[in-house]
């Protein structure tokens, strides 16, 4: 198979591995109802998909090293002041409408800062909803992010919210977090890529005798090379993470703040492939170097993971508040670095060093590595790439004391 | 003596093993690469593994993992990455045949299954067709599976009959059975009697009488 048809494959490869559309359309539809019954409850509020979920960037999880039930993350904003309740009270509040709701088969489950609904016992559902509650920031609270923001940035700090942290079995507290200008600042990133992938397809259509038959693809479902580009980093890090030590796994937010953070410097033309390897090139060649106060402009701003003083930064670029990489600066700290740059290395030599292997088997070798054995065998482009396999022998290895 | 044979079946199913051999032509070791491509149930294996087998005079070729693919987490993996390939006995007795060493059968037989089991041992966490204690325990479980037998005393009656008897069809089971053993363990007792095996029967008789005693059970 050519270089192109290989990258063909991976696109293809991923997409498997993306919301399909029935669910994400029964997805939508869930979210909506909630924020309705939230309503119609009292509860002023409207409700928003964050995280991947509203980047367009959710790939299949797994855990305990089998591919598991998606997980969506929501945001709900409760339109009340944050001086007249409390974290509290409008985190039990959404609870208590959730749990008093019979479609529901499972009570909602409390986490830190979330509400998870478990929909996976219903018929081929096979996702979860996370429901994260707040309200909008203060002014105090804002006036301080802007002074804090660069002018870049500083036009997302409005949309910030404070969200309610449990402490302790008792204890709530305010928490500042922006997924909704997160989302903005995604987007505005991505608008070019969506939009060359978009013109690319209606070239595609108009080439085609059967145009007409062709649906458009709902735009919150439209994947653009930086979208798939990022689905790919997540999956890869899942499949190796869940084989090394799932504990020092990067965190979505790190790896798609860096991704977006590097596609701005990069050619909308790229391929899905290629684009990642510019993005982990870039990551790479200029991450942790020391060097920050000392260096040019020009470095500065190319600098895209800091080490201050033995501290790591990334700064959420919607929040200045929220340094993604805090837990490199704690106990296994260090080893989570050391993980992060060893499962980019990975990805250079083992996945992008596989496109230019001249045997096919061992191409799909190197995808079965990256994307889950099970997964990439039993996909569709196994049997462009490899021979079916023969029965293995049953033996029982033993060995000397 | 090991004499080889299908070494030329071995190297054409996989193309990327090289056989090295000594100035007067002895086969000293085969180095390379192959891709395993197997499938057990529901479970597919496509991966590439370096290996290095060296081949000796006296004892059974011994492999080795040359890539770093295996974890040294791994319980059937020796300290210098050799692989834990099985039981002497049932690798003699499976591919011993008139004096020769049959190497694609073995490399088929055991070595293949090996790295399979090895990953799915890492994926899943079991093993698909099991595994054997260490050492001469697992030496007797070997046995047991072999005669089909549910104790060691019963695999050491077997052992002594095979070593001290001529293969008699009409003669009563030394299984306890109380069958006669063309009814019963015929085709075991008459392989293990096959003189290329002899040797290696006759080294095991001997540790399975210490599993026994140490079981008291005998
Ligand atoms: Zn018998």
């Amino acid at each position: 198979m050519s270089i192109e048809q290989r990258k063909m494959d991976i696109v293809r490869l991923i997409k498997d591995l993306d919301l399909p559309h029935s669910m994400y359309e029964n997805a939508v539809d869930k979210y909506e109802a909630l924020g309705k019954r939230l309503n119609d409850n009292g509860l002023e509020c409207d409700i928003y998909p964050q995280g991947s979920f509203a980047t367009g960037t959710v790939v299949r999880p797994i855990k305990n090293g089998e591919d598991a039930n998606y997980d969506l993350d929501t945001v709900v904003v409760v339109h009340q002041d944050k001086a007249d309740t409390s974290a509290e009270s409008i985190k039990k509040t959404v609870g208590d409408i959730i749990a008093e709701c019979k479609r529901y088969k499972k009570s909602p489950t409390e986490y830190d800062t979330c509400w998870t609904i478990d929909f996976a016992d219903e018929n081929g559902v096979g996702f979860n909803i996370d429901v994260v509650p707040c309200v909008p920031e203060d002014d105090s609270t804002l006036t301080r992010l802007k002074e804090k923001s660069s002018p870049q940035t500083i036009s997302y700090v409005e949309q910030s919210v404070a969200i309610t942290k449990k402490t302790t079995l008792t204890t709530y507290e305010w928490s500042t977090n922006n997924p909704l200008g997160y989302k903005e600042w995604f987007d505005e990133i991505n608008s070019p890529f969506l939009k060359f992938s978009r013109d690319q397809r209606k070239i595609m259509f108009e080439s085609r005798a059967d145009a007409a038959e062709i649906e458009e693809i709902p735009s919150d479902e439209e994947r653009s090379s930086l979208q798939i580009a990022i689905q790919i980093l997540k999956r890869h890090r899942d499949v190796y993470f869940s084989r090394l030590n799932s504990d020092l796994k990067p965190i979505s937010a790190i790896i798609t703040t860096l991704a977006a953070t590097v596609a701005k410097n990069a050619d909308v033309n790229l391929h899905p492939v290629d684009l990642l390897a510019f993005i982990v090139e870039e990551i790479t060649s200029y991450a942790g170097l020391d060097i920050y106060f000392e260096s040019t402009g020009e470095y500065e701003q190319r600098s895209l993971i800091l080490k201050h003083r033995g501290e790591w930064i990334l700064n959420n670029p919607v929040n200045p508040e929220d340094n993604l990489l805090d837990s490199w600066n704690q106990s296994n700290g260090e080893q989570k670095a050391k993980a992060f740059f060893g499962w980019l290395k990975v990805i250079k030599e083992n996945f992008m060093g596989a496109f230019i292997l001249n045997d096919d088997s061992r191409f799909f070798s190197a995808m079965c590595e990256s994307f889950g054995n099970d997964f990439v065998n039993q996909s569709e482009i196994r049997k462009s790439y490899c021979p079916p396999p023969k029965p293995v022998f049953p033996a029982k290895p033993w060995r000397e004391t | 003596m090991l004499k080889i044979k299908n070494l030329e079946l071995l190297c054409l199913q996989y193309p990327d093993l090289v056989c090295k051999y000594s100035a007067d032509g002895e086969l000293l070791s085969i180095e390379g690469s192959f891709l395993l491509n197997r499938v057990y149930g529901d479970t597919v294996y496509c991966k590439e593994y370096s290996i290095t087998i060296n081949v000796y005079d006296n004892r059974l070729p011994y492999a080795k993992e040359t890539g770093n693919k295996i974890s040294e987490k791994y319980p059937h993996r020796y300290p210098d990455g050799g692989l834990c390939l099985g039981v002497d006995a049932e690798i003699e007795l499976t591919c011993l045949e008139n004096g020769l060493f049959d190497i694609e059968k073995w490399f088929e037989r055991f070595v293949v299954p090996y790295f399979f089991s090895y990953e799915y041992y890492m994926d899943k966490h079991q093993y698909p067709f099991g595994d054997r204690s260490h050492g001469k325990k697992g030496v007797a479980e070997f046995y047991m599976e072999l005669f089909n037998v549910d104790s060691v005393a019963k695999v050491y009656k077997c052992m002594r009959y095979t070593l001290a008897h001529k293969y008699r069809g009409h003669f009563l089971c030394p299984c306890g059975s109380k069958k006669r053993i063309r009814y019963c363990h015929k085709t075991q007792l008459y392989n293990a009697q096959r003189p290329e095996v002899k040797s290696r029967i006759n080294k095991d008789y001997l540790s399975i009488k210490e599993v026994c005693s140490y079981e008291h059970n005998i």
